[in-house]
């Protein structure tokens, strides 16, 4: 679909440029970061693979949806794009939006702004070496949005905990507990 | 208490280094940095970006006698503040308006980003394209 006025862009939700560069092997579209949480704060991204749709005025055509934008994800979500990439398909030949567009998605409250506020003063801290602070205000953020994976588990990297371990499983229970909630059109999974 | 001025880090679309001086929690700026903090400029008819000015009802409430305080300048903008005087951290988030725009009228934002060279980049950059924005991670 390169000829046909479109694109897609990546945007990791990481600190470290060297850690997404291998995704970015192959990968003939743009492959941005989010370094300093500004597109998830104003996209409202708590969790990832997000993709949202975007049309040629910057008018966003169908909100936030957890989906993978391609396969590379398949391995960590399970979930393949096939479905996803034959409604953007319909989108982009005939201009169809699936049902789910009209979903009406809230942006962030006070509470989760907080918690990308004390993440980006987290990630600053610990770069400059205030351990302490950091361990602060990333305690804070994970306190302000439980449920937000950007939040606790994007902490657990850069706080040498295993974003593949128990710290994980915890979060995943906790959010299942609580109904997958999400800033995004309802998934049914499993 | 006796203000200290600190090199501070600033967190908002970009992130700079003024000398701030701090009155207890509160951050005092140069108003002449608030342009490079913040990219809006104090000017009598207010808080402007360009050729648009938010009026500031109560200027007092900006004024210091070391400058003006950063928070209060942000609380003018709707934008949210949080200060760590200790660690001589500010973060200053995204106007509430901007994000309820975002999701109420589905205007897509543009967003600083960064790309894999570390340079700067905009979301806006890919304006007049369908596009699928996809978040994802490596954790």
């Amino acid at each position: 679909m390169a000829d046909e006025n479109f694109t897609v862009i990546a945007v990791a939700l990481d600190e470290n440029l060297a850690a997404v560069a291998p995704f970015a092997e192959n990968i003939t579209y743009p492959v941005l970061v989010d370094t300093e949480h500004q597109m998830s704060e104003l996209y409202a991204i708590t969790n990832v693979p997000t993709v949202v749709w975007i049309d040629e005025d910057d008018r966003i055509v169908r909100p936030n949806a957890m989906e993978p934008g391609s396969d590379m994800f398949t391995e960590f979500t399970g979930i393949r794009c096939e479905g996803h990439m034959e409604q953007v398909r319909s989108w982009i030949r005939s201009g169809v939006l699936p049902d789910d567009a009209d979903h009406e998605v809230q942006a962030l409250d006070s509470d989760e702004v907080a918690a990308h506020l004390h993440f980006r003063l987290a990630t600053h801290a610990r770069r400059g070496g205030l351990d302490d602070a950091a361990e602060r205000h990333f305690a804070a953020a994970a306190e302000l949005a439980p449920n937000d994976f950007t939040i606790v588990r994007g902490a657990m990297p850069l706080t040498g905990v295993d974003p593949f371990g128990t710290a994980f499983f915890e979060l995943y229970g906790r959010f299942q507990e609580a109904g997958s909630p999400y800033h995004g059109i309802p998934r049914t999974r499993n | 208490m006796t203000a200290t001025a600190n090199t501070t880090t600033i967190l908002a679309e970009d992130v700079t280094t003024p000398v701030v001086t701090w009155d207890g929690d509160s951050p005092i700026v140069d108003p002449s940095h608030l342009g490079w903090i913040l990219g809006w400029d104090l000017r009598p008819e207010g808080l402007c970006r360009k050729e648009v000015c938010v009026p500031v009802p109560d200027r007092s409430s900006l004024d210091h006698p070391d400058g003006v305080d950063l928070s209060a300048v942000a609380d003018a903008l709707g934008r949210p503040v949080l200060v760590d005087a200790d660690a001589h951290l500010v973060a200053i988030g995204a106007a509430s308006i901007h994000r309820q725009q975002a999701m109420g009228d589905r205007r897509a934002p543009d967003a600083a980003v960064f790309d894999l060279q570390g340079d700067r980049r905009q979301l806006s950059e890919w304006s007049g394209t369908r596009r699928l924005l996809v978040a994802f991670s490596t954790w």
